[in-house]
């Protein structure tokens, strides 16, 4: 009895967080801060839901599985985000007028100048 | 006592579908492709909890089995969209 009212705890803060998430996709300016405010809240949220998984069954197979499914997604949000976020600023999506630091903009710079030197010298 | 937690997972259900409403918003009036892949993310977790929250309510452990199919889709649908997201943006440079 005790474990099914942990359990059910557990999922209501996993909601919490998955709420806190999706007014975060709401009210976020851009794009880019509207992905990093989604991937990491909606990452912990569902480890919650599923430790009240866990918790609940109390089997050895269904901790196995939960367990893979949590590292997966920690994996798989993470790497998504990025590659989306890379692929957004390819695309030109304009940012906010907060924005006030383009690194990635001032690295390409760099290279760029590198590489127009190195085909000059290979000239 | 029984009674009780079954209230509060159909309460849980109830709260992830208005979540649901929510992201649904943002998939519908994202101003850019990537706001529509990113609250596509998002749903498919939400889907992912209202999995885990059935099995819970009906006791049958064979849900975990449908999460974890759903994981899979969730990194290969966001790859792909990157994929040709980035496509387009380098022919359009």
């Amino acid at each position: 009895m005790i474990a099914s009212v942990i359990s059910v705890v557990c999922i209501y803060i996993g909601i919490i967080f998955i709420l806190i998430s999706a007014i975060g996709i709401i009210k976020m300016p851009d794009v880019y801060t509207r992905m990093s405010a989604v991937t990491k809240a909606v990452t912990l949220g569902v480890g919650f839901i599923l430790l009240g998984v866990i918790i609940h069954f109390n089997d050895t197979s269904v901790f196995l599985k939960a367990t893979v499914i949590f590292m997966f997604l920690l994996f798989s949000l993470a790497v998504a985000a990025h590659v989306i976020g890379l692929a957004a600023y390819r695309d030109n999506t304009p940012m906010t007028d907060l924005t006030f630091l383009d690194e990635l903009k001032e690295d390409e710079n760099i290279h760029q100048i590198k590489n127009e030197d190195s085909e000059i010298h290979g000239k | 006592m029984e009674n009780f937690i079954e209230l509060s997972l159909y309460i849980a259900v109830v709260l992830l579908v208005l979540i649901a409403g929510i992201v649904m918003y943002r998939l519908v009036a994202g101003p850019s492709i990537a706001d529509r892949v990113t609250a596509f993310d998002v749903l498919t977790c939400v889907v992912i909890g209202m999995l885990s929250v059935f099995a819970i309510r009906w006791n049958n452990y064979l849900y975990i089995d449908v999460v974890l199919t759903m994981s899979f889709v969730v990194f290969m649908g966001a790859i792909a969209f990157a994929y040709y997201l980035r496509k387009r943006g380098r022919r359009k440079i």
